[in-house]
Parts: C-alpha cells; structure tokens; sequence
C-alpha cells in the first residue's frame, strides 16, 4: 500500500503532462457518480416505501364488489345475508364491508380537529374508512388500545349516512399527531371539517392511507358508519393463513348462489393491490437499476479504453521500466495508481455533481435530498470499479518483454 | 564480470526458426571496455539482451558478476537488472511525460531507496552529466545530446558494476558523440565495466578490446583482424 501511494507523485505529474483522455474519463467518472448515488438514493428509497407495511394483514385478506341489478334490491338485507355466509364459511376468519382498502388508490380523505371551534389550518390530514363492526376482523388490524367497534354503534342508510357522529378508531400516528401529549386517547372527542363530533374508542398501532402520493400516508381512521350504495362498498375477507387462493372463488361462488341477480366484481387479494399500487415504483427502480448497470458499464469500458490505449502507445515506455528495473507488479501498480488518480479526480468533481444534482431533483420532482453517506459509499465504488477495469490492461502491460526496450518503436 | 558459455538462442515462428545465437561464448574481465561490432542481423542486439537480462537463451550459461544467472525467474532478473547493470539506449528511451529528475528516479524507486538517498544520487548524477541545472526539464526540452546525457545519468544513479550501451552516439551528431563518448571512458576509468555495441568502427577502436559478431557467433575481432594483416602480407 506504500508502494501504491509513493507511486502517485511521478505518476500524477506524468499525468498533468498528458491529460487530455483521462480528464474525459475523470469526467465520466464524475458524471457516473452523481448518477450512480442519486439513482440508488432513489432506488432505496422507492424499496424503503414499498417494505412499508399496510397494516392490513395482506397475506390473507382478499377483497370484491358486488353490484345487484335486480329492481328493488335492499342492500342492507343482502349484506347481512352475504356476510352470515361468508363467515360462516370454513377457514374464514371474519368479514365485513367498507368503503375502500389501504393501498387501492381510491377511497376518502378529510382533516380531523381536536375542537369544535376550527380554524383555517388547523387539524390532521386523514383518510377515512367507513366501515362495520368486524373491520378489525376482517382486515387484520392490530389493535393497541381501547376496542372495535360495537354493533350498535355502527350506523349505515343513504348517501347522509356517512356523514353523522359516530365511533372511530385511530391509526397509531394519528392518534399522536392529534394527542401529542400522550396518555389514553379511547374516550376522547375529535370532529371532522363540519365539526361534527367522533368519538375515539381505539387505536391501531398501524393503518396507511390509499393513496401512495399522499404525504401522511399513515394517517387513517375508521369509523363506525357506511353508506349503504354498492360503489361506496367492498366486501372485505380475511381467510385463515394459507387458505385465501382457495377461499376466494369459493366465497365468489357462494354469493352469486345467494343472489345470481348481481355481478361480483373485482375479486383481488391484498398482496395484489399493493403490488399494483408500488408498480410504478417498481418500474422505476428496474429503469433506474438498468441506467447503473448501464453507465457502470459505460464507464469501465471507458476506464479499460484508456488504459488499453496507453499500454498500446506506451510499449517502448513499458519495455524501458522492464529494462531498468520494474517488475511485473510495478507495472501494474503504475496502472492502478494512474486509474486511482484519474477516479479520484472525477471523484472530487462528482461529489459536487452529485449534491447539485440531488438539488436540482428536490426542487424540480420533490424528492427527498440525497443522504450524504451515499456519497462516501459511491466514492468507494468508483475506486474499487476503476481498479477492476483496469487490472486486465496493466497485466497484459506487464507481460510486455523487458527486451523492447532495445527495439525500434 | 561477465561468462558467457556455448549460449544459443532461436527465435521461432509458425514459418522459421532464426538462430540469432549460436555457440556463442564470451568473457568480459571486471573494468574492461569492451565493444561489440558486427552487420545488421548478426546478433549483436539479441547479445546485448542476453547479457543484460532482457531475454532468456535457450542453451548455454551466463554468469554475471560471479553469480549463475542461467536459471533466475523474472522477479529476480528484474532484481539484478536493477541493482547491477545500467542501459543506454540507442534511442535514449527517456519517459517522456517525466521530467530529468523523475527519469533518473524511476531505477532507484524500484530499488526502494529512501527519498533522501534518491534525492542525493540523482543531483550527484546530474552533476555528473552536467544537466544540473535541467533537472525540471521535459526530455522534448533537451538537445539529443543532452538527452542521452539524461540517460547515462540515469544508469549512474544506481552505481551499476556493469554498463551495457546500445549505440550509444547512433543518434548523435560527431561533436555531441565525442562528448557522450569521452563520459563513458570516463565511467569505465571510474571502474564500471561497459559492453557498447556499435557500428561504428571509430567507435570500438576507443575501446579495450573488440568483439566481432557474424551469423551469431562471436569472434575476437583483434585477433581476426591480425589474422587478416598476416594473410595480407604473405599474399603480398
């Protein structure tokens, strides 16, 4: 390792003589890196988001739509009847209807106050789930404190319906946003955007939102109300573990027995909804992933480029170190000292081009800011790239004879 | 200084096989001068690669500086190569991106001397060749006489026992070669062995002694010269 660097000096000063290729190497380089960190902060960040969990117990829920078409349906009737069998089903855990699932890309949001007497700006984003007493059930909540919901108190009728006082049960980092002091929050009161009061009667410790781009994405409540109109509604099944694939043309089955006069729609797990909602993110780390492996590759054949070229119009050069004394090691340590310097120098360039790049993302696409621990890791990687794409030219150097030396050219 | 016994070396292709030396066999006592002449394809480079352990040989053996070196791998000629034999190429064969300082220091750094001692040798080196002064200089900054100055000096810094020149003045005018000439007789009378090759007979006659190769062997051009003179005479 002395060797290496006692070798930097002559060899940086013989490079300052002749730069004009590896400047633009040493550019590519820096170019490299402020891609390479910022396509991989990205990467990580998409993945982090995605390794999210919904709350949900996604392995074993599964969820469809069911729209009656025969006139004069009563769709509270067909409910209770639907999910008497459902849950009456063997391997089923519990059922119920909501308006909309975590992570499906539709449902309902508003702000929640702690007081009647709102103010502009005041309250907590949230998305709301109008649901039924057997939300928990069938979505496999976890329930930190107070309780589910009560049969009695979960109120259902017409497009009004969802719209009254009613229980509610808390997503964990709702409840300490809204109660940032901390202690019990069960009991308390809280009121939506027409000061309507909610009363908490629980919380779970995790509910995300529908929306991916929402910006309080853990943000969720559920309350104890639904609006009995069969677009506002999805039925929603947990299955014992392992028996969902099973379960789920079974109970399609079972519902168009108990009514043929109806479509069942969109039969869907949860796993499936929230590979679809994070397919975008998907996408983009597949394209971004490839644009590494691209650049990378771009950027070694450049470094080995180089290097191939000076040992080409360096043979005589090689043949006089040989001659005077170097030893094959020394030969290649004068390549990786040169690559080291030359990524070096594009290095210094890049960790600049890198921050200004993650800059421009952040007020251009709302990015999140580039971690600067990524810099010194990619700093590391360009080293370790630049000595790997370089050792196949400096061994085929250092298999030059010491006898060209005495040859002409 | 130097044995060399029966050597033979061929250079095969798919098509021929060269025999560029062939029982060929020479010594070379410490502190001689010694000059190598010959035509163009009598084996005077492949001579000079041998002796100064650029090239292998296929038969024969070679001692140098009272060690067998018949048998070493590449590691531990580049060692010797080093330590023991300087060059001086035809063609100076400085590194051109380097400066005089750092073209005299590259034999030295593979020796792994200390900065210091580096430092010391090549000034007194400079001194030597009278390129003090040109120490931060680019080779394309200097005359080709200054040049192969530069290259001697880079041999000398490494205080070799044995000097192997190959047309040491071939690129030089007649005043530059005197003066590169008159060093080396002043490094030999300093006691460091040299073998030039040349094609210059004005050259080799300043020497100690001449060594005529033909076809790859070698012959003592001193006694095939006399040799000649007598037949010369008795034809007369």
């Amino acid at each position: 390792m002395k060797k290496f660097f006692l070798e930097a000096g002559p060899v940086l000063r013989a490079l300052t003589r002749s730069r004009a290729g590896a400047v633009l190497i040493a550019l590519q380089c820096a170019i490299t890196l402020a891609i390479l960190t910022n396509a991989i902060f990205i990467i990580q960040d998409r993945v982090r988001q995605m390794a999210r969990p919904s709350g949900v117990d996604s392995e074993n829920v599964f969820s469809m739509r069911v729209k009656p078409y025969k006139p004069g349906f009563n769709l509270a009737n067909d409910i209770d009847r639907d999910m008497a069998a459902i849950r009456a089903m063997p391997g089923i855990v519990d059922a119920g209807v909501i308006n909309s699932l975590p992570l499906s890309e539709g449902g309902s949001s508003g702000r929640i106050y702690q007081s009647p007497d709102i103010k502009p700006g005041d309250g907590q984003f949230t998305a709301n789930y109008y649901t039924d007493d057997h939300s928990l059930g069938s979505l496999g909540l976890k329930l930190v404190e107070g309780r589910g919901f009560l049969p009695e108190e979960v109120k259902r009728g017409d497009r009004t319906a969802d719209r009254g006082e009613a229980s509610i049960i808390l997503s964990q980092t709702l409840a300490k946003k809204m109660f940032p002091g901390g202690g019990p929050v069960a009991g308390k009161t809280l009121y939506t955007d027409d000061g309507t009061a909610q009363h908490v009667v629980g919380v779970v410790e995790r509910l995300q939102a529908p929306w991916i781009s929402f910006g309080e994405l853990e943000q969720a409540m559920l309350l104890s109300q639904y609006r009995l109109e069969p677009a506002y509604l999805v039925y929603v099944i947990r299955s014992q573990p392992g028996q969902r694939n099973a379960l789920m043309p079974q109970v399609e089955k079972k519902l168009q027995e108990l009514d043929p006069d109806r479509i069942i729609r969109s039969p869907r797990t949860q796993s499936e909804i929230e590979s679809d909602t994070y397919a975008s993110y998907r996408a983009m780390a597949v394209i971004l992933g490839t644009v590494i492996v691209l650049i990378v590759a771009v950027t070694s054949l450049g470094i080995i480029g180089l290097a191939s070229f000076n040992v080409n119009v360096r043979r005589k050069q090689i043949g006089t170190r040989r001659a005077l004394g170097a030893q094959k090691g020394d030969i290649i340590r004068y390549f990786l000292v040169e690559s080291w310097l030359i990524t070096t120098g594009g290095a210094l360039v890049g960790v600049g081009l890198s921050f200004a790049l993650s800059w421009w993302m952040v007020n251009t696409f709302d990015l999140p800011p580039l971690d600067w621990r990524y810099v010194p890791v990619g700093v590391l990687f360009l080293w370790v790239l630049g000595q790997i794409a370089v050792l196949a030219p400096a061994r085929r150097a250092a298999e030059l004879p010491p006898a060209l030396a005495t040859r002409s050219a | 200084m130097l044995q060399m016994t029966h050597i033979s070396k061929v250079f095969r292709t798919e098509l021929v096989q060269t025999h560029a030396l062939r029982d060929f066999s020479l010594n070379v006592a410490e502190g001689e001068f010694v000059a190598v002449t010959g035509p163009s394809g009598s084996g005077k480079t492949t001579f000079l690669n041998i002796a100064g352990l650029l090239e292998t040989f296929d038969t024969g053996s070679y001692r140098l500086d009272g060690q067998d070196v018949s048998h070493l791998d590449d590691a531990a000629r580049s060692r010797l190569r080093n330590e023991k034999i300087g060059f001086i190429f035809q063609g100076f064969n400085l590194l051109p991106d380097l400066s005089v300082f750092d073209n005299v220091d590259v034999p030295l750094r593979y020796r792994g001397m200390s900065g210091g001692e580096r430092r010391r040798r090549i000034d007194k080196a400079l001194e030597q060749v009278g390129l003090a002064s040109r120490a931060k200089h680019l080779p394309s900054q200097l005359s080709g006489g200054q040049q192969q100055r530069v290259a001697i000096a880079r041999a000398l810094a490494g205080t070799p026992r044995i000097l192997f020149a190959d047309e040491p003045t071939g690129n030089l005018d007649s005043l530059m070669a005197r003066q590169v000439l008159e060093m080396l007789e002043e490094i030999n009378a300093a006691g460091t062995t040299i073998v030039m090759v040349t094609h210059d007979p004005e050259l080799a006659r300043r020497a100690h002694r001449n060594i005529h190769v033909m076809d790859g062997q070698v012959t003592d051009f001193t006694a095939f010269a006399a040799a000649q003179t007598e037949r010369e005479s008795l034809a007369a």
